[in-house]
């Protein structure tokens, strides 16, 4: 144990004391994530939930199509999403459409009430832009649904919860760049190759398996000190919400973990640090695209908010907006923790399993 | 023999159907200085990275100071001072904190850490550096702190690779006299060199590798012994060096000849006196001769009579 303990822990002093010296990394580990998080938090502000505006042209002014309108497009459940905008012609909705001044347009025709009231057929026109697929879906179902039940939201995720741009956006940088923070691992193993440090490691009398034990805790402990940093920064600086601390430390430490495995598995697969770099670069980024790091999936379709559990970034994002909007506990994130750690145990299995060829002089 | 500090016994290494290292057995004593010595790619780098454990074995046996890789592989490497062909250091940290982590990871600690790095610093003439980042040294003064950091635990044996590739002559003077002052000291020097000047300057005995194979060892005079009464002499020519050569190697007394990059290497019996006709058959070839050099026996020699081919080819 002393050839793999002792050793495992003063080559991650030695690493993080390089790191710490390394302007690069700290940009990246600290820098990076909060500065973008807060650009986008402050570009956002309170339109950072979902939020239409919708043109609406009553040419029937019957008592129905005012309901549609008060009762319908005004419900409570509405009123923080929705912003109806009245306007005296389906030709000048339209135009407000066209121009992306609304969201969509929703023109009611003349004889609606009339038609609704002798059992006939009766519609409500929506004009959808391409730029704005969300609120026009959201337009057809409030429009479909009327009559007799109040529209509801279609993803109440969307909404109704309330989470506010820094609490999305803190953790999504976060994770996305812990990719980036950690990838240095099993990187510095081949560039302590590149060097030849790793040859002397290897001719000292300590075991094969204390780089790989030393690594893994510098690379942990810079991973969580990146997480951990923006916590608390982005709480004070950006007022983000992050929810119930023993469940946020739960979140950080299993998410880590799962960088941890799929960096270091994807640097078994190159030979060179460039190589690595780039390949884990592009996994990085595939997941953060997959995983909603850069917007918020409750807004994306059905298949992509399933897809994004798929992947540690969406199964931790999840967790830390469920813990912000609904205020639970540890035992409320413990699915996603354990969907995140599963990605953990089977990369980084792999991973120490072919780390054989990447530890050697 | 109880003063035998390496003994290396049939080494051997294949990658695929290559062997790289075949059958290389020798040893190191304590106070003795072993060279390999061999072209590059000769199997030198992979022979000491069996014996220092950082490569596995396909076969053969290493005992450092009594204790075996196999059996006992930590206790022999605590023996061993590895002095790597690279500049193994972290050029983000200072010389105290390079040699400070190397040696923790030897074991050192407190008063004996502080002492040691001092000693090694001294040493190597960094006394007043070790301070400074490594990044910010000449490629000598790495060099000069690759090897404290070798010597920090106080190893019996010091395996150097190629320590004087790429530095000035200052500097491979200042390594050829740590190596002579730590072997008068006791210890034992396994130092892989593809110069042979350095061979003959710094070790007691000389294992000759090629091809993986370890085709020659002794000393120095025992070696140049071995080739017989034979010389060399060395023509510098222009124009078509391959049919000198063998125009030449068709003479009576000429052991062997072959083109070089300059000209002609020739193994020859009494070179002078076979001189005049050396550049007679020269002259009568379509080369051009700019220079002609009788060489006493070297281990040059002594490589190109095993080999047939020059050192540095």
């Amino acid at each position: 144990m002393n050839r793999v303990i002792r050793p495992a822990l003063l080559i991650a002093v030695k690493d993080l004391r390089q790191r710490m010296r390394d302007r690069s990394a700290l940009i990246v580990a600290f820098v990076a994530p909060l500065g973008i998080a807060t650009i986008i938090s402050l570009a956002l502000g309170n339109t950072g939930r979902f939020h239409a505006t919708f043109a609406v042209a009553d040419q029937d002014g019957g008592p129905l199509a005012r309901a549609f309108v008060d009762d319908a497009l005004g419900a409570p459940a509405l009123r923080d999403v929705v912003t109806v905008r009245e306007v005296p012609s389906a030709d000048e909705a339209r135009a407000l459409t066209v121009d992306g001044k609304v969201s969509a347009a929703l023109v009611i025709p003349a004889g609606f009430t009339e038609s609704l009231r002798t059992g006939g057929a009766a519609s409500i026109h929506v004009l959808r832009s391409a730029d704005n697929p969300v609120s026009g879906e959201l337009a057809v179902a409030i429009a479909t649904q009327f009559p007799p039940a109040l529209a509801r939201l279609v993803d109440g995720s969307v909404g109704v919860r309330d989470v506010k741009p820094a609490s999305y956006f803190g953790p999504s940088m976060a994770i996305f760049f812990l990719f980036f923070v950690v990838e240095f691992g099993a990187i510095g193993i081949l560039a302590e190759r590149r060097t030849g440090t790793l040859a002397r490691l290897l001719a000292a009398p300590i075991s094969r398996e204390a780089v790989v034990v030393g690594k893994a805790i510098s690379t942990f402990a810079l991973g969580a000190l990146s997480l951990g940093t923006m916590t608390v920064a982005t709480t004070l600086l950006l007022g983000a919400s992050w929810g119930d601390p023993t469940a946020v430390v739960a979140l950080i430490a299993s998410v880590v973990l799962a960088a941890m495995g799929i960096t270091a598995l994807t640097a078994t697969f190159a030979s060179s640090e460039q190589s690595a770099g780039a390949f884990s670069s592009i996994v990085s980024m595939g997941l953060a695209m997959l995983g909603g790091n850069f917007v918020p999936i409750a807004q994306a379709p059905e298949i992509m908010r399933t897809i994004a559990l798929t992947t540690p970034n969406g199964l931790a994002l999840r967790g830390f907006t469920d813990l912000v909007a609904d205020g639970g506990g540890v035992e409320s994130v413990l699915p996603y923790i354990a969907g995140i750690l599963t990605f953990a145990v089977v990369t980084g299995t792999l991973a120490v399993a072919r780390s054989r060829r990447l530890v050697v002089a | 023999m109880n003063d035998l500090l390496l003994e290396a016994q049939g080494l051997r290494k294949t990658y695929g159907d290559r062997v790289a290292v075949d059958g290389v057995t020798f040893h190191v004593r304590a106070g003795e200085a072993y060279g390999l010595l061999g072209p590059n790619g000769a199997g030198k780098t992979t022979t000491i990275s069996m014996i220092c454990g950082l490569l596995a074995r396909d076969g053969g046996d290493v005992h450092i100071g009594g204790r075996s890789m196999n059996g006992d592989a930590m206790s022999a490497k605590e023996l061993i001072g590895y002095v790597p062909q690279d500049i193994a250091l972290y050029p983000d940290l200072s010389a105290i904190e390079n040699l400070r982590f190397w040696g923790q990871l030897y074991g050192l600690g407190g008063k004996r850490l502080a002492e040691r790095c001092a000693a090694v610093l001294a040493l190597v003439g960094l006394g007043d550096r070790s301070r400074d980042k490594v990044s910010s040294f000449s490629g000598g003064m790495k060099r000069r702190l690759n090897i404290a950091v070798a010597l920090l635990h106080e190893p019996r044996l010091l395996v150097l690779d190629e320590p004087t590739v790429g530095v000035d002559p200052q500097t491979r003077n200042a390594i050829f006299e740590s190596v002579e002052a730590l072997k008068h000291d006791g210890l034992g020097v396994l130092y892989t060199t593809h110069y042979m000047e350095e061979a003959e300057r710094l070790c007691d005995r000389i294992g000759i590798i090629d091809q993986g194979k370890l085709i020659a060892e002794g000393t120095r005079r025992e070696l140049v012994r071995a080739v017989g009464d034979r010389d060399r002499v060395v023509i510098g020519a222009t124009g078509d060096r391959d049919a000198l050569a063998s125009t030449i190697g068709a003479l009576e007394g000429v052991t062997s000849a072959h083109p070089s990059e300059s000209g002609v290497e020739i193994l020859c019996r009494d070179g002078r006196a076979l001189l005049p006709r050396l550049v007679e058959a020269a002259v009568r070839s379509s080369a051009q001769i700019t220079s002609v050099e009788v060489v006493e026996p070297d281990l040059e020699m002594v490589f190109l009579h095993l080999t047939g081919k020059a050192l540095r080819e």
